[in-house]
């Protein structure tokens, strides 16, 4: 037997873990902070998963469905999953991390299943010219693309987004769309060749839920109570099921080093502060895209350094339009993004914006200007809440200010990551590849009858999309600041980097399956195995 | 896969291969249906008017009935764009998705290998109506494992496409200058046609877009210049012209129920045009040399077409 580490439990560490498990010679052990749902909530999530919906106890439900609070400015504010901020929660890891201005101090998660807990289950692969500037094809990533959608479960209807982002044979249908999506879809397919002519393509989401099981009882945004919307959690549920792998929680990985050949891991309990190290013959570190540099930067002593990560950075648009469709309140529909807008910039099929639109959930009212939410304007909401729509856009990350990060050895005291600075690298200035989208929608907004609130565009500050990565890339030779195919900096033979630190770079057009996926290639590349 | 040796044995006497052309009747079609031909191909011209007793094929873009046109074809070679098309629906709906309906049929009758014909006015980021469509073409045929070729200005004897539309706005008494932005890159149309026939004989396809034209662009005013060579006009006059105005103004006159020479968008392509020419390796790797900009070789063009004897210039 040979033994590899992982460490993480995010959607990078379960792809590596996908693929060792599928060696029967590999002996997998994971650590992992491991943070998880507060008992209380834990015990309500269980009830409402162990009866149908007519049965819920309100009790339970206003518990599990708590929506987070609205700060106002534009700002999108941080999720709940399951009425807790488990996935932002500080249990060690964010200890040392300052960050500037508005930048997201949070951006590195101590979840069991990492940030997968709260993402929007939206996935694409990137597009095939995505990889242009890759040493890997999308030919080379298809297999781990297949697995890693298999893994998720898909749904999704084929509609034009199959051209860039070819639907898989074995996706399952969506559940049908919302009052807005239907009628948005219904007036691109009547003219289809106008919007496309603008660079605009649209289609259904393409969702990580198992949609067939799907009840619609409105709750996507705050979690699935049956937990129909994937997380990596569940992969390393299983996987611990059937005893394939050894998982242990309450590890903080603080410092990665090879002597004599042989990779080792020293990791910190939070708690107690007691550490131990942890060897392996090959050890796949998973820790998110600022997680992983910051545990890089501290092991190799690279310290007063600016990093520079892309991140595709995140924008919300509101929409309104003109034809109202009956009260969203009074509809039964999933509150997961309902369709995707795709801008083609250049043309090629590289430069991709896309925004993910979302109908009613009870956020949005929380949202409204402060003069809608008053008592007296009761009668306002139904006829706004019939026209409204959220954007949550994306803008390529070659495309957008970077994210800076720099490592400081005063923070790094004994058996501790060393303080990491996050800002914004240069201004959070709005990206002219983001005006264009926007004058691109308004050339469409008439034909598709979704109008873009252009003054209440508002930008999310430096590492709030949580989609950043490439601080050190994938390149055709390793080195100290770039990784081979199977993410290897210079330094190391047998550690190898998994998640989007080592993406060459970080498009629009979703993130989480390709993280999945190129940890899935990794791994098999580092182990020889063909698939 | 030349003509010769198509089934392997050069000795043996074997069927020539087939090549399908769509736009056959248009200035590159035809230059193609020539150079094919010569080159020992059965070249099936793909055309809205087929010839009584020829091998033609009916074919339409907006309509697609190509399907029993392909059969058999070794090499599809498309070239068809309607240009009569000024709405821009209307352009995405026949040159974009109609095109993309063809090479969806190519891959369903088994056509080995198809060349899209596209543009040098297809690069990253243009705004050109054309150049997008092209573009748009382009990403589907590549996704397809299709090869794209993006041709710059060809000119020579036959005098069609832009380069004939500029030579008869040479013709003009006043010409416009739209300064030194007004640049393109020009290719000889034995030179294309002798790339094309290199692409559809090349043991792999380009992955990437092939630009089929000289490195060295060449002026608007010298285009005209060498273009006017051949009508033995004593000199040119030209005017300062701000081209956006000028496209501001053909935008209008669209809107009008007249048919006018050049349209705004084809100067769009003229006064912004592509930075380089790509991927100018992937010829030289198949031996084919594109000649530099040849004002004289334009103006013997022009008598060669006439069927004058030569006259010095």
């Amino acid at each position: 037997m040979t033994t590899a580490l992982i460490i993480g439990s995010g959607p990078a560490a379960a792809g590596a873990a996908l693929a060792l498990t599928a060696d029967p010679t590999q002996q997998v052990t994971v650590i992992d902070l491991g943070a998880t749902l507060e008992p209380d909530l834990g015990s309500s999530l269980e009830r409402l998963a162990a009866t149908s919906e007519d049965a819920w106890s309100r009790a339970d439900v206003a518990m599990i469905g708590r929506q987070p609070a609205y700060s106002g400015g534009g700002v999108l504010p941080q999720k709940r999953t399951y009425g807790s901020d488990f996935p932002f929660r500080d249990v060690g890891q964010l200890d040392g991390i300052i960050a500037s201005g508005a930048a997201n101090a949070s951006a590195v998660s101590g979840a069991y299943g990492g940030f997968s807990n709260v993402w929007g289950a939206q996935v694409m692969p990137f597009s095939e010219a995505t990889f242009d500037v890759w040493p890997v094809s999308l030919r080379e990533m298809q297999p781990h693309y297949r697995m890693a959608m298999e893994e998720m479960t898909l749904a999704g209807d084929p509609d034009d987004l199959a051209e860039l982002f070819p639907l898989p044979e074995r996706a399952r249908p969506l559940p049908p769309p919302a009052g807005r999506t239907a009628r948005v879809l219904d007036r691109y397919r009547a003219e289809r060749a106008l919007v496309r002519s603008h660079g605009i393509t649209v289609g259904r989401a393409r969702l990580a839920f198992r949609a067939e099981s799907c009840t619609r009882c409105g709750m996507c945004m705050t979690g699935c109570p049956y937990g129909l919307i994937y997380s990596s959690s569940h992969t390393f549920d299983r996987l611990r099921a059937e005893k394939r792998i050894k998982y242990r929680s309450g590890l903080l990985a603080v410092h990665l080093e090879e002597v004599d050949g042989v990779p080792r891991v020293l990791a910190r309990h939070p708690v107690t502060g007691s550490v131990e190290w942890l060897v392996a013959d090959r050890i796949f570190v998973a820790c998110g895209g600022i997680g992983t540099t910051r545990l890089v930067l501290g092991s190799l002593g690279r310290y007063d350094r600016a990093v520079h990560l892309q991140e595709s950075v995140q924008f919300v648009v509101p929409v309104v339009s003109r034809s109202p469709t009956r009260d969203p309140r009074t509809a039964r529909d999933f509150t997961l993004n309902q369709f995707n807008l795709l801008y083609d910039a250049t043309g090629e099929g590289v430069d991709l914006c896309q925004v993910h639109f979302y109908e009613y959930n009870p956020a949005l009212l929380a949202a409204l200007p402060a003069l809608l939410r008053h008592r007296n304007a009761g009668p306002l909401i139904g006829p706004i809440l019939r026209r409204i729509s959220l954007g949550l856009g994306y803008v390529p990350g070659w495309a957008a200010p970077r994210v800076e990060v720099v490592a400081r050895r005063s923070g790094a005291g004994a058996n501790r990551l060393p303080a990491l600075e996050i800002g914004r690298s240069g201004s959070d200035r709005w990206p002219p590849m983001l005006n264009d989208l926007v004058r691109a929608m308004l050339r469409v907004a008439p034909t598709l009858d979704l109008w873009p609130v252009v003054p209440m565009i508002s930008l999310s500050a430096a590492a709030k999309s949580y989609h950043f990565g490439s601080s050190f890339p994938h390149d055709r030779a390793r080195s100290a600041t770039t990784t081979d195919r199977t993410g290897r900096l210079a330094a190391w033979e047998k550690i190898h980097l998994v998640d989007a630190s080592v993406f060459p770079s970080v498009p629009a057009t979703t993130f989480t399956l390709t993280i999945m996926a190129n940890a899935h290639r990794i791994v098999s590349e580092a182990l020889g195995m063909t698939l | 896969m030349t003509a010769q040796s198509a089934q392997g044995d050069p000795g043996a006497r074997v069927a020539s291969p087939m090549v399908a052309i769509t736009g056959a009747s248009g200035y590159l079609g035809s230059v193609l249906v020539g150079a094919f031909g010569a080159a020992g191909y059965a070249v099936r011209r793909l055309v809205r008017a087929p010839a009584a007793g020829s091998s033609d094929q009916f074919f339409d873009l907006s309509t697609g009935e190509a399907a029993g046109g392909l059969n058999g074809v070794d090499v599809l070679v498309h070239c068809a764009y309607d240009m009569t098309l000024t709405r821009r629906a209307d352009i995405w709906r026949v040159n974009v998705f109609d095109s993309v309906a063809l090479l969806d049929r190519a891959l369903a009758a088994g056509v080995p290998r198809t060349l899209v014909v596209s543009s040098m006015s297809a690069y990253k980021g243009t705004k050109q109506l054309y150049g997008r469509s092209k573009l748009a073409v382009e990403v589907e045929a590549r996704a397809r494992g299709m090869a794209v070729v993006r041709p710059g200005l060809v000119y020579g004897p036959g005098w069609g496409g832009m380069a004939g539309t500029l030579r008869r706005l040479a013709t003009l008494p006043v010409l416009p200058d739209f300064g030194h932005a007004a640049r393109q890159f020009t290719v000889w149309q034995d030179d294309f046609a002798s790339a094309m026939l290199a692409l559809a004989e090349a043991v792999d396809l380009p992955t990437v877009p092939v630009g089929i034209a000289h490195p060295d662009p060449v002026g608007f005013r010298r285009l005209l210049t060498a273009f006017a060579a051949g009508s033995a006009r004593p000199s040119l006059h030209f005017v300062p012209m701000p081209p956006m105005a000028v496209y501001s103004a053909l935008r209008a006159l669209e809107l009008l129920p007249v048919a006018l020479p050049v349209r705004a968008d084809s100067l769009l392509g003229l006064v912004r045009p592509a930075p380089e020419v790509p991927n100018p390796d992937v010829l030289a790797q198949l031996g084919v040399a594109v000649r530099p900009f040849d004002p004289q070789a334009a103006a013997s063009a022009e008598t060669d077409r006439l069927g004058t004897p030569d006259v010095p210039l």
